[in-house]
């Protein structure tokens, strides 16, 4: 019997991917002056892949804006997982507490 | 893991704009200097930043060799700027003044310095966001139970 189901194993995922849109996030502010530098933008198609886009610059608006997006999906992801262990935790303890 | 690397990309950030500032600041600090260490007048130091690519362990980023090694992040260089001409002032009694009476000032121009000093507190302060962002990720992660 499988104790986790495999939305487990989907919202690890989720919340790594959201980790490293934030790192991509990261990189393009602190690029910000380099001069040259073609802002990366996360492909969630591609799972963990990075493409640059051609001749962009970094729109701090834009970044900022991607930034809030993730961090509240992440804070869901978290909330989610939260939810689904108290689940397995009232069954495993019989609904005492 | 992944929340620490996107903190240590927005620290090379806090670092590089702090380390342009330091130049602006000696770059103040220097605008009526006519000698210096290596002789000469001072020359105005420009920050040079370049990126320090991005690495994750993806085989199709691998594969396309687009992204290879380095934590990420951005890196300064300190250049002197030596295309830009220097201010010619008339000042016969100068000690530094040439032959027909001028002397040379540094090529600092005060109001980009001021400029460059806006937009560097500015990055500064976007940077220290990003960070905050990522440490509010890693507090959420403890959250679980």
């Amino acid at each position: 019997m499988e104790i986790f189901d495999p939305t487990f194993g989907s919202l690890e995922n989720a919340m790594g991917n959201s980790s490293k849109i934030q790192e991509v996030v990261a990189h393009n502010i602190a690029n910000a002056k380099t001069p040259g530098y073609e802002a990366l933008k996360f492909d969630e198609t591609l799972d963990k892949a990075v493409k640059r886009l051609e001749k962009r610059d970094v729109s701090l608006e834009e970044e900022m804006a991607d930034m809030a997006k993730n961090n509240a999906r992440y804070s869901a992801f978290s909330k989610m997982l939260t939810a689904k262990l108290a689940v397995l935790r009232a069954v495993v303890t019989q609904g005492r507490k | 893991m992944s929340i620490n690397r996107a903190m240590d990309i927005s620290v090379s950030g806090i670092l590089a704009e702090k380390a342009h500032m330091e130049l602006i600041a000696s770059n103040m600090a220097n605008i009526n200097t006519t000698r210096t260490q290596d002789g000469g007048v001072y020359k105005r130091k420009v920050a040079v930043y370049a990126e320090s690519p991005l690495s994750f362990e993806s085989q199709l980023s691998r594969a396309q060799k687009k992204l290879s090694g380095g934590p990420g992040g951005v890196l300064v260089k300190v250049v002197d700027d030596k295309a830009s001409p220097m201010q010619k002032v008339y000042n016969p009694g100068h000690p530094d003044a040439d032959v027909n009476g001028y002397v040379s000032l540094p090529n600092v121009s005060l109001a980009t310095e001021m400029t460059d000093l806006i937009y560097s507190s500015k990055l500064y302060e976007a940077n220290i966001t990003v960070f905050n962002a990522a440490k509010k990720m890693g507090q959420d992660a403890l959250q679980i139970q």
